[in-house]
């Protein structure tokens, strides 16, 4: 036991290895707060509908030869969280139908781009770690790191200062709208930072598995927990702890970084599956 | 008060996501682009400050970084770390085992020896390049005093920097095949 301890001291002293838990962290902590949200909202897929947008949006920037491929990708990805959130019911295209179009469409696209007009020789290996986040939390710059923890402090201010207006505004929308709070600016809000969280959590989980990280504590914490605030603390818990423990595996073991953290996940959801089932039982008798 | 701080954060967060530094997808997932070599022989210009042995190969008493104790996330994650901020490794002993595989040169009669790392989904890879010391320059089918094409091989050397083309790459200078 104390060689594993001091195994995982010794990686602890790379400093790419401090980057990714710092980065990891953050980006779980503030994907739980904005997942409570986005799942009562009914919007628990939006992060794969948005991802792969960004994914579209990667391709066109290296197609037309931008190094920062944030430039288009944030612009696009925070468009498209905007008009699907505002998207009411009345639309002609329902909510679930526009993220799953908007998501296989820009995928597809993507690929498609990358394919015509290659930027590299190795598309394969660069679809691969965009889509799966394999090591890329491993391998950040500083200014990356700077910028992960100016946006993840950025996000849990807005939240903390706006709790209650979001509260409001996931619960009953009309409702809130009667009482005076301005929705539409609130959910312009929520698109806007859904999109930045998504964006930047691309580095560490890919593309396709940042719906995991945002549906995942929140529902683990709702088998357990009722009201919101407390699905909302305990649900960055769970999301630090598997992020923590999942790119801890991955290092040790040796696993692609990001399946490790949604397996962990989805151990943790199913723990809280059977404590919720046990306590329901135990009201019950 | 608190719409004029919302309004205030919004621009704050945009601005600071404009500014990011490029996602992992051009930046890093095709690192073998980058990876050439200069120079002729693996004989760098601190040649005569290493010590040799009987053989007349250099001598490396310590390693600075293992790579062969790793696994295959944290092999690839520290090889991705030397190609970005290489300042740091200049003049530490590196050591890497991996299978051969050279890259091509315009020269056809050379190529850029390097040990393939793959990160964990072998989906990504870099190549580590070095410099045999003493030994001319491979072949695309390696021999000739290097691994064959794809042959496991145990490779320590000193990591450096040189520009080659208007861009800086590194390479594992005074190398030695350990054969065991």
């Amino acid at each position: 036991m104390a060689e594993f301890f001091q195994m995982i001291a010794s990686y602890f002293e790379f400093r790419f290895v401090q980057y990714a838990f710092i980065v990891g962290i953050l980006i779980a902590l503030c994907s739980s707060l904005l997942g409570v949200t986005l799942v009562l909202k009914r919007f628990s897929f939006i992060g794969d509908g948005l991802s792969h947008m960004a994914f579209g949006a990667m391709a066109v920037a290296a197609v037309v030869g931008l190094t920062n491929n944030m430039i288009i990708s944030m612009p696009v990805t925070i468009g498209a969280a905007i008009l699907l959130l505002r998207s009411s019911q009345n639309s002609r295209i329902k909510g679930d139908a526009a993220v799953a179009m908007l998501s296989v469409g820009a995928l597809a696209m993507g690929y498609l781009l990358m394919n015509l007009f290659p930027t590299s020789s190795n598309v394969s290996a660069d679809v691969c770690t965009t889509l799966f986040g394999s090591v890329s939390i491993l391998t950040l710059s500083t200014v990356e790191v700077w910028l992960c923890i100016g946006l993840s402090i950025a996000t849990v201010i807005i939240f903390v200062l706006f709790y209650n207006k979001i509260f409001a505004v996931t619960f009953d929308e009309n409702f809130a709208r009667a009482t005076g709070v301005k929705a539409t600016l609130y959910n312009l809000l929520i698109a806007i930072i859904t999109a930045v969280i998504i964006v930047l959590a691309m580095n560490l989980v890919g593309s396709l598995l940042i719906s995991a990280l945002i549906i995942f504590p929140a529902l683990s914490a709702m088998r357990v927990f009722k009201s919101f605030k407390s699905v909302t603390i305990s649900s960055a818990i769970i999301s630090v702890f598997a992020a923590a423990s999942g790119l801890l595996l991955s290092i040790v073991r040796g696993t692609p970084v990001g399946p490790t953290i949604v397996a962990v996940d989805i151990v943790v959801f199913f723990a809280f599956l059977l404590v919720g089932f046990i306590i329901s039982r135990a009201r019950k008798a | 008060m608190k719409r004029k701080a919302l309004l205030s954060i919004v621009p704050f967060i945009i601005a600071l996501a404009s500014c990011a530094n490029g996602g992992h997808y051009n930046a890093r997932s095709n690192p073998m682009d980058s990876l050439f070599a200069s120079g002729s022989t693996g004989k760098s210009v601190f040649q005569s400050s290493i010590s040799l042995n009987s053989d007349g190969l250099p001598v490396y008493e310590h390693i600075d970084i293992d790579l062969t104790t790793m696994n295959a996330t944290m092999v690839f994650s520290q090889v991705s770390d030397m190609i970005n901020k290489p300042s740091t490794y200049t003049s530490k002993i590196v050591k890497v085992k991996g299978p051969f595989r050279p890259y091509e040169s315009t020269d056809p009669n050379s190529c850029y020896p390097a040990i393939l790392v793959q990160d964990a989904t072998a989906c990504c890879g870099n190549g580590l390049e070095f410099l045999l010391y003493g030994v001319p320059r491979c072949t695309m089918q390696g021999g000739n005093g290097y691994p064959l094409l794809n042959e496991e091989a145990t490779i320590v050397g000193r990591f450096e920097t040189y520009l080659e083309d208007y861009s800086l790459y590194i390479h594992l200078v005074d190398a030695i095949w350990l054969k065991d």
